[in-house]
């Protein structure tokens, strides 16, 4: 590490607040620029279904860019003072929406319903969890041995995701564990602990979805997983409600082809793709925009991926780096899974698509989590500044 | 307990440029799996998927053309179409099997005012189809409220789609609905056979009658409507590709359709007189008019009768059950009802007799009310009449039975020549009418068939001596095996019975106007036609049908010129047993009366008529089940369809005659 300048600080604040204004200005610009696109591409998928999703989700765009730029003006580090808060928030919010929250297609309650626009607790609670976890990993990661640490963090991270599976909302859950899992890795623990967590979240899975059905745990999660699995298995009429959004997407998506039907796509926009706007809207993006389209939009995912990495390697402090590692666990499972479902390599679970999904949680939850990465790479390049440590892109 | 900054700031894990590194390693191998994936879908195979896709969204809906009118010789209609609302149901478009799918039914059904459970068997009986977009019929002339309600709130009733349709329509009602056949889906065995090759399941076909016969003229050719639909089967665009639908070519037949309308009035005018005579009801009866000359059919018909619009759209079980409740509604008596023919019979005995050598025109016989053969086996005159001894004219006039009784029990002696001029005049064999099945055949007994029919039955029924376990309640099988025939071997009672039209004789009304046109037209059996020619829906030629056919037998002029007096007499001489309906007649008729005797029931009326008009000619064969005397049912139908065919004022006039 490099010596610092300032050797007594005064009044107890970090000399990269203190920097000059110039560089405070830290913007990454690709990632900016590779979000900004994926929302421009979530506007133009949505304009060929829903002229007052297009107009609605433009909104919220513009609401979490805006988020994303105040956010990476904080230090990030402040949040580690707030992690229980953060916490109850998190819990407290997944048990209201349990309690009162409202049904989405009829099944799940994922949201609380606040007049303007329906909130899903689920989909913030991921930001909240991540920066928990790097804070909880930060603080105790002097005083336990990586086996405590270990069993501390699953703990704490179960708790919302078995909360947000009651929902029921599996996508979510499996996002707070693969985030969870991401951060632990990226505080060094050992992989022995990380395997064994691993093969107990196998088991919980195969627990959940296998054992599940016996005891009244929702039956179109596992129909879906059985259908997915042998669809033999399945009575056809039920084949034709679990295997239906799926076979549909994977039609969608093949018509295609390499550049898209363009605005003849008419297979989602007639409705024949079910969630056609958030769950399924790859299949809408890829009917239209074929198999360039769905490249140009899988990159620009990659980008932001490849940025974010970077920023978990630059960060200045352990805690930016496990929360940077934690949002590059949930960009990527989000992205690897939605789209995973949509080209029937995974049953569906019902994930988002980060930025182009219609809906409001997931963009905000989505630009929390790129605002985060913003003022982590902004500390990163003050400190490099105050520091003289060599950032490169 | 706010820390230093640099207090605050925990040591860097010195391997995370390795995790990272790993992180990035487990990202890209994601990226690579999605990448791939969608290369295969989008790239590789995306055609099959563009393809499938198009299926999914521009749906064909075959619209069904209107089938080809059926005329008479005239041009009058016997049957054509109208345009009627239907209520229809695309299976594939129903939510799925469950509460939801239950719910539309209900509410469809409540809309309709049918039961659910109608719906869905309708819907799971043609499920099956395998363009599965064909829409399944679910009601037609659905009223109009109906109609509107659903059309406008399609969201209530995804699946259900409502639009016009063509409809069979047939002005006459009941009058030939049996010529004229019935309509009904194309089963799963028709599918398969020639002439329904290439007609989509769900197509509604003849399926009897001349429906059923000129099936590949009348069909005409679905178009299909190209219309983009949504998820829920609602189209969302305009409608695209339309191939308008060919209509079926028109049958012209040879019918008459006065001639057709004035048969079912007379023979509905003799079923209501019969109690007078019988003091029973005349359950049915059964009429054909030919020209001898040319073997086309004038007119065809059998009843009970049905309405024939009843079958022009899904049928209700009800009214099935209560067209199959009404005496065999949906035979056609006139080609495959099979009855004995009582005197009707006796020209046939004649010109046997006469071919054989065994009578000549001179031959003087039947003196006596009976006539006894062996020691048992007595015949006799109808009521007992002694017309003492008369020649083959007089006989024929009177019905003489006694004379055609020694004709038959001289025959038996010789080698079966009433069978053999039966057969030659096609009673036995099936006339080949342009009707599905071609007419029964009927059954010209002789020894032969005695034997046959004891053979088959005691195969059929018997073990040995015994009837098999099936049999084992019947008294019939019981003594039948113990004895080991059914019926005793052939008689000379039974050639003696058949000589008069009675025993196992049996023909149809078609095959006894078949025979007397071979008669009278000097030895052209033929094999009758009712289509004519196919025209276009316009009206143009399309095609001259097959004339009918025949074939010639011999036909001695000097015994055909013998019958003929005979039958004339019948007719026209004061003797004559029809004088009293034909002795004033304004035209010269020959016919002959018949009574078919059944045991424990009234008599079946039986009259076949000739008239000879150059530029007219006609054969008419009536029978009335339990009608009575031939000259009290039959023959004055056949005089009020004579009246009609030449123009004269109809009257119902009937004789007293008792001969048979």
């Amino acid at each position: 590490m490099a010596t610092t300048v300032i050797q007594t600080p005064k009044q107890g604040r970090d000399p990269a607040t203190l920097a000059p204004r110039a560089i405070r200005i830290g913007l990454d610009p690709i990632l900016t620029v590779a979000a900004i696109a994926l929302g421009v591409a979530s506007i133009v998928t949505l304009g060929g279904i829903s002229h007052a999703q297009m107009v609605r989700q433009g909104g919220y765009l513009a609401v979490g860019l805006v988020a994303m730029v105040v956010l990476s003006r904080f230090d990030y580090s402040r949040l580690r003072e707030l992690k229980w808060g953060l916490y109850v928030i998190l819990i407290g919010a997944i048990l209201v929406v349990i309690a009162i929250g409202k049904s989405i297609g009829g099944i799940s309650t994922r949201s609380i319903g606040i007049s303007v626009f329906s909130f899903q607790a689920s989909e913030v609670g991921k930001v909240l969890l991540i920066v928990f976890l790097a804070a909880f990993v930060v603080d105790s990661s002097r005083k336990t041995t990586g086996r405590q640490l270990v069993a501390r963090v699953m703990l704490l991270a179960l708790v919302p995701t078995m909360l947000v599976i009651a929902e029921p909302d599996l996508g979510s859950g499996l996002v707070y564990i693969a985030a969870a899992f991401a951060v632990l890795y990226i505080a060094g623990v050992e992989a022995k602990y990380l395997a064994a967590v691993l093969a107990l979240g196998v088991a919980a899975l195969a627990l959940v979805l296998g054992v599940g059905p016996l005891v009244g745990f929702h039956t179109y999660q596992a129909e879906r997983l059985t259908a997915f699995l042998d669809p033999g298995a399945v009575p056809a009429s039920q084949i034709k409600s679990a295997l239906y959004q799926q076979q549909q997407s994977l039609t969608a998506i093949g018509a295609g082809q390499k550049f898209g039907l363009g605005s003849v796509a008419t297979n989602t926009a007639a409705n024949f793709v079910p969630l056609n706007t958030t769950d399924f809207i790859f299949a809408a993006l890829a009917e239209r925009f074929g198999f360039a389209g769905a490249a140009v939009v899988l990159s620009l995912y990659a980008l932001i991926i490849w940025r974010a990495l970077r920023i978990v390697a630059a960060a200045k402090n352990l805690f930016g780096a496990l929360i940077a590692a934690g949002i590059v666990a949930m960009l990527a499972f989000q992205v690897f899974v939605n789209v995973g479902v949509a080209v029937d390599i995974l049953p569906v679970t019902g994930v988002t698509l980060p930025l182009l999904s219609y809906g409001g949680s997931s963009v905000l939850t989505t630009f929390l989590a790129l605002g985060l990465l913003q003022s982590i790479h902004a500390q990163a390049r003050i400190a490099a500044g105050t520091k003289g440590r060599v950032l490169s892109f | 307990m706010i820390e230093s900054p640099l207090q605050r700031r925990a040591p860097l894990p010195p391997q995370l440029t390795r995790r990272v590194g790993v992180l990035g390693i487990v990202v890209v191998v994601m990226f690579g799996v999605i990448g791939f994936r969608l290369w295969y879908l989008q790239v590789l195979t995306g055609t099959q998927n563009a393809a499938r896709a198009t299926a999914l969204v521009v749906r064909p809906i075959a619209i069904q053309p209107p089938r080809g009118n059926i005329l008479d010789s005239h041009g009058n209609l016997l049957a054509g179409y109208r345009v009627a609302p239907q209520v229809a149901i695309v299976a594939d478009d129903l939510p799925p099997v469950g509460p939801a799918r239950r719910l539309v039914y209900r509410r469809l059904a409540r809309v309709l005012g049918i039961g659910w459970a109608h719906i869905r068997a309708v819907v799971d009986d043609t499920a099956i189809a395998p363009p599965g977009y064909a829409p399944t019929d679910v009601m037609d002339d659905v009223p109009q409220r109906a109609w509107v309600y659903i059309g406008e709130r399609k969201s209530l009733f995804p699946g259900v789609i409502v639009r016009q349709v063509y409809v069979r329509h047939y002005p006459e009602g009941d009058v030939g609905a049996v010529v004229l056949g019935q309509l009904g889906q194309i089963t799963t065995q028709e599918l398969t056979q020639s002439p329904f090759k290439g007609i989509a399941a769900g197509t509604v076909v003849g399926q009897s009658g001349l429906e059923a016969t000129y099936q590949a003229y009348l069909q005409g050719t679905p178009g299909v409507d190209h219309v983009d639909v949504d998820a829920a089967g609602y189209p969302i665009a305009a409608k695209s590709n339309t191939k308008q639908p060919v209509p079926g070519d028109q049958l012209s037949t040879s019918l008459d359709l006065g001639l057709e309308r004035e048969g079912y009035i007379a023979v509905d005018e003799a079923r209501a007189r019969a109690p007078q005579a019988t003091g029973q009801a005349a359950p049915a009866a059964a009429f054909v008019a030919m020209d001898p000359t040319t073997g086309r059919v004038l007119a065809l018909g059998s009843v009970p009768s049905y309405n024939a619009n009843d079958f022009a759209t899904p049928i209700s079980t009800g009214t099935f059950d209560a067209i199959k409740a009404e005496d065999h509604a949906l035979v056609d008596r006139a080609i495959d009802g099979l009855y004995p023919t009582g005197s009707t019979f006796k020209p046939i005995t004649a010109l046997g007799a006469l071919n054989a050598g065994l009578i000549t025109a001179q031959t003087l016989q039947g003196t006596g009310s009976c006539v006894t053969f062996g020691t048992t086996q007595k015949f006799c005159n109808s009521g007992g009449s002694n017309y003492g001894d008369v020649d083959l004219v007089g006989a024929l006039t009177q019905s003489v039975d006694t004379y055609f009784y020694k004709v038959g029990a001289a025959a038996n002696d010789s080698s079966d020549p009433i069978q053999s001029e039966a057969r030659a005049l096609g009673l036995g064999s099936s006339p080949g009418i342009d009707l599905p099945g071609g007419g029964s055949a009927g059954v010209v007994p002789d020894a032969a068939y005695i034997r046959a029919l004891n053979a088959q039955y005691v195969a059929q029924a018997c073990a040995g001596s015994h009837p098999k376990p099936a049999y084992a309640k019947s008294q019939l099988a019981v003594t039948a095996c113990s004895q080991g025939y059914l019926q005793p071997a052939w008689t000379i009672g039974q050639n003696v019975l058949l000589a008069t039209g009675q025993g196992f004789l049996l023909a149809s009304p078609l095959q006894m106007a078949v025979a007397y046109s071979a008669i009278v037209n000097g030895g052209k059996v033929w094999s009758p036609k009712i289509g004519w020619k196919i025209l276009s829906p316009s009206g143009a030629l399309v095609q001259q049908l097959p004339a009918p056919t025949y074939r010639k037998i011999a036909l001695n002029p000097a015994y055909q010129a013998l019958v003929m007096a005979g039958l004339h007499g019948a007719a026209q001489s004061p003797s004559g047993t029809s004088y009293a309906t034909f002795g004033s007649f304004p035209r010269t008729i020959y016919g002959k009366t018949g009574t078919a005797v059944h045991t424990g029931q009234p008599d079946q009326s039986w009259y076949v008529a000739y008239a000879p008009d150059p530029r007219r000619p006609i054969v008419i064969a009536v029978t009335v089940e339990r009608g009575g005397f031939g000259a009290a049912a039959a023959a004055p139908a056949a005089r009020l369809m004579l009246s009609q065919w030449f123009g004269l004022p109809k009257h119902w006039v009937a004789g007293t005659s008792t001969d048979l």
